[in-house]
């Protein structure tokens, strides 16, 4: 009875797995990602409002408010409702700004002044606060962003508008311009225009690529690894005569993309605790801080849905599995470790091309505009699909169709390289000596059958 | 028929790495595959063991064509090495699950080879303070060590076929001598085995069999005695008090050396040395020693492997 192909596969993953999550570079490395996803959200609470927030109520104390608009005056006790704010006083004074000024100035109590005067059409909101250092300047900022929210509601609710009214009316006006001069390149500027991205979206896309890029590179390197480790010691000898070739690489790739996959959810499980952490430390009804909320903007969030995820995860897999191949491939190309870096030169630039295809969407995208082409490309060709499809997936830029399409040509692409390495695997892994060539690959690729 | 190896032939671009090879192995008992460097031993074992693919030929094992994966194979290859960061009961389970040997088997295998091998220190991890275990990996191990985990993964799944690539190379008398009667109780089991080595008083010691390649070719095939009764007994060797070189030459014997003990001669035929006895008798020189014996493997090897050289 001839023996399949695959057979085997399962102890080869089982095996390169548990050696690799039972090594220290690994328990290190998922133990660093767990940490500093960890304290991620609380530090960055720290670092955006102070230690100050440590105490989980504001320093400022008094809010001593001169209103000089002639307006009726707001009601600005609705902020006490936030947690942060519930001892704070709010005053409004009949005494003039300098002499409240003087006395801010030699407080050391955490009051501050807030004077709201009307000139030449303009509101002005000028805060003073103490030089004892009690309150921060960011602290500042964050309760301004409160109190001016109030007072245009007071402003508006005065002139009879209604909340829901009040809310047409701060819906942002977007002006564009559909101009025909007759070329070609209209269609294309008025479609690539759907590629560009927020200042938002676009670090949520840096972080993303670096995310994608760290796994795949990461996953390769170990695949490539252990392979040429076998090879260098000769235990490929042995496995060959109780093994397929193709199951040994295959259990490779598939224990690296277990290996990347816990790496992930080390990361995902830190970011979980740590808004755990963020909500009760800081007593915040919210699981993320206000930061992050305000920095990567709701169009990052609002698509992430179960059909897209599983989408996301098909494409990383089969874009692993492609990337996999090829380390293992290029890995096998080597007869020492100590010339791995040298022979794996064309997966490297292969993955920098694809993580840079994919970056330069959002790159180009920051001016408004990418040219629908170049976009459709970098989504549909297997290099690049892997780092950038599943990100505009997530924008909303990409719709499931093409993102279906990527799939498919990822699939085809990664068959393919399946294919051209069962073709020279088990010739290359026994070679010993100079780095094997990628034109040497191809003449192997075509003369090579199959051993046995 | 056990094994046949038939016509296997491997070209890598013009040149022809093995050329035509066959022999088989019909009974129990060590094959010995002998050759210089680059003679093609070591192609024609990857071929057998199915890693090389190769122009022409085939190989059966039990009248099927053979395949390692299915087959109990045991492979010992000459350049050596293990998972240097991995212990070392990892890796022996490990090559014994890809053998689709169950656990309690390999681990009682395990048992048994490390104790025969000396290697448990190894193998079984030691107790260090607060109930913390010591395991050993393979780049903690001296190479002899590692050589003796090697054959042990070679042995684990009681292979009918053994292969041995240079087993006794860079191993001290002791273990050497250790390697040598373990290979003596799988011959005696009625194990298959096919060697090759350089070391040609091992292969006279075990081999009934050979072949020796030269440049990919067989330059000489059978049983080894019948090669060797083939080449007669020519070698003679003398031990005598007095000079009896004047005697050698007026026989026009050659002196293939000389010791201030004993003198190597080789003769034609063994009817000339018994005229050479009978003269030195007759001479009244005392014959301490007087042995008349076939050529040493050696001696063949380096004579069909250096005539072939020639004559190219």
């Amino acid at each position: 009875m001839m023996k399949n192909n695959l057979d085997g596969l399962k102890d080869v993953y089982g095996f390169t797995l548990v050696q690799t999550l039972k090594s220290k570079p690994f328990k290190t490395f998922v133990l660093i990602l767990f940490v500093i996803a960890l304290v991620s959200m609380p530090l960055i609470e720290l670092i955006t409002n102070g230690p100050s927030r440590e105490s989980k109520t504001s320093d400022i104390s008094k809010v001593c408010v001169i209103d000089e608009t002639g307006l009726p005056l707001a009601d600005y006790s609705s902020i006490k409702e936030n947690n942060l704010y519930k001892d704070i006083v709010f005053e409004y004074t009949d005494k003039s700004a300098d002499e409240i000024e003087n006395e801010i100035l030699e407080d050391d109590s955490g009051a501050i002044l807030l004077h709201i005067t009307s000139d030449m059409g303009v509101f002005n909101m000028r805060y003073i606060n103490s030089p004892s250092g009690k309150v921060s300047e960011m602290e500042l900022i964050n309760l301004s962003g409160f109190i001016e929210d109030i007072f245009w509601t007071n402003v508006i609710s005065n002139l009879g508008v209604t909340t829901e009214q009040k809310e047409r009316l701060e819906e942002p006006i977007i002006t564009d311009f559909k101009f025909y001069t007759g070329e070609v390149d209209d269609i294309e500027e008025e479609e690539g225009s759907r590629f560009g991205v927020t200042f938002e979206e676009y670090y949520f896309a840096l972080f993303a690529f670096v995310c994608i890029t760290m796994l795949i590179s990461y996953g390769g390197s170990g695949i490539a690894t252990t392979i040429v480790t076998e090879k260098s010691t000769k235990l490929i000898e042995i496995l060959l005569t109780r093994i397929k070739p193709m199951a040994i690489i295959m259990g490779k790739v598939f224990a690296m993309l277990t290996v990347t996959i816990i790496q992930l959810s080390s990361v995902v499980l830190g970011l979980g605790l740590s808004s755990l952490i963020y909500k009760n430390a800081f007593n915040s009804d919210a699981y993320l801080p206000e930061f992050l909320v305000r920095s990567l903007g709701s169009s990052v969030f609002e698509n992430v849905t179960l059909a897209n995820i599983i989408v996301i995860l098909i494409m990383y897999v089969l874009g692993f599995i492609f990337y996999g191949f090829l380390a293992g491939l290029t890995g096998a190309t080597v007869s020492k470790i100590e010339e791995l870096r040298e022979g794996m030169v064309v997966y490297t630039f292969l993955t920098i091309i694809g993580a840079y295809m994919g970056l330069a969407l959002p790159i180009i995208g920051l001016q408004g505009s990418v040219p629908s082409g170049y976009a459709h490309f970098a989504f549909l060709f297997p290099i690049s699909s892997v780092f950038v499809t599943p990100v505009y997936l997530l924008f909303g830029k990409v719709t499931i169709s093409i993102a279906l399409l990527a799939i498919l040509l990822l699939v085809i692409s990664t068959i393919l390289v399946i294919i051209f390495t069962s073709k020279v695997y088990q010739t290359i892994i026994l070679h010993q000596g100079n780095i094997i060539k990628f034109k040497d690959l191809i003449s192997i690729s075509k003369t090579s059958k199959e051993a046995r | 028929m056990a094994l046949l190896a038939n016509d296997l032939t491997k070209k890598y671009g013009d040149k022809t790495v093995l050329d035509h090879l066959s022999f088989k192995i019909e009974e129990p008992g060590v094959y010995a595959l002998l050759g210089t460097n680059g003679a093609g031993k070591t192609t024609a074992l990857r071929i057998l063991l199915g890693m090389l693919n190769f122009e022409e030929g085939r190989v059966t094992w039990k009248g099927k064509p053979l395949d390692p994966t299915t087959s109990n194979v045991g492979y010992l290859p000459e350049e050596r090495g293990l998972y240097p960061k991995y212990t070392i009961m990892d890796q022996l389970l490990y090559f014994a699950k890809l053998k689709n040997m169950p656990r309690k088997e390999a681990k009682e295998k395990i048992a048994y080879w490390s104790e025969r091998l000396d290697v448990e220190d190894y193998v079984y991890p030691s107790k260090l303070k607060k109930n913390k275990k010591k395991f050993y990996t393979a780049e903690q191990l001296s190479k002899g060590n590692q050589q003796k985990i090697q054959l042990m993964i070679a042995l684990l799944s009681d292979p009918e076929l053994l292969i041995l690539d240079e087993p006794l190379s860079g191993l001290d008398p002791v273990n050497s001598d250790l390697f040598k009667s373990i290979i003596r109780e799988e011959i005696n089991k009625g194990k298959y085995l096919i060697m090759s080595s350089h070391q040609m008083p091992v292969i006279e010691e075990f081999c009934e069999d050979i072949t020796i390649l030269n440049r990919g070719k067989t330059v000489l095939q059978g049983n080894l005695n019948e090669i060797k009764k083939g080449y007669g007994r020519v070698n003679l060797f003398l031990r005598c008090e007095g000079d009896i070189l004047p005697i050698i030459k007026e026989y026009g014997l050659s002196l293939v050396s000389q010791s201030p003990m004993e003198y190597h001669i080789r003769v034609e035929e063994e009817e000339t040395a018994t005229l050479l006895l009978r003269r030195l008798i007759e001479e009244q020189i005392p014959v301490i020693k007087f042995e008349l014996r076939e050529p040493s493997l050696h001696e063949i090897f380096v004579e069909k492997v250096g005539v072939v050289d020639d004559e190219e």
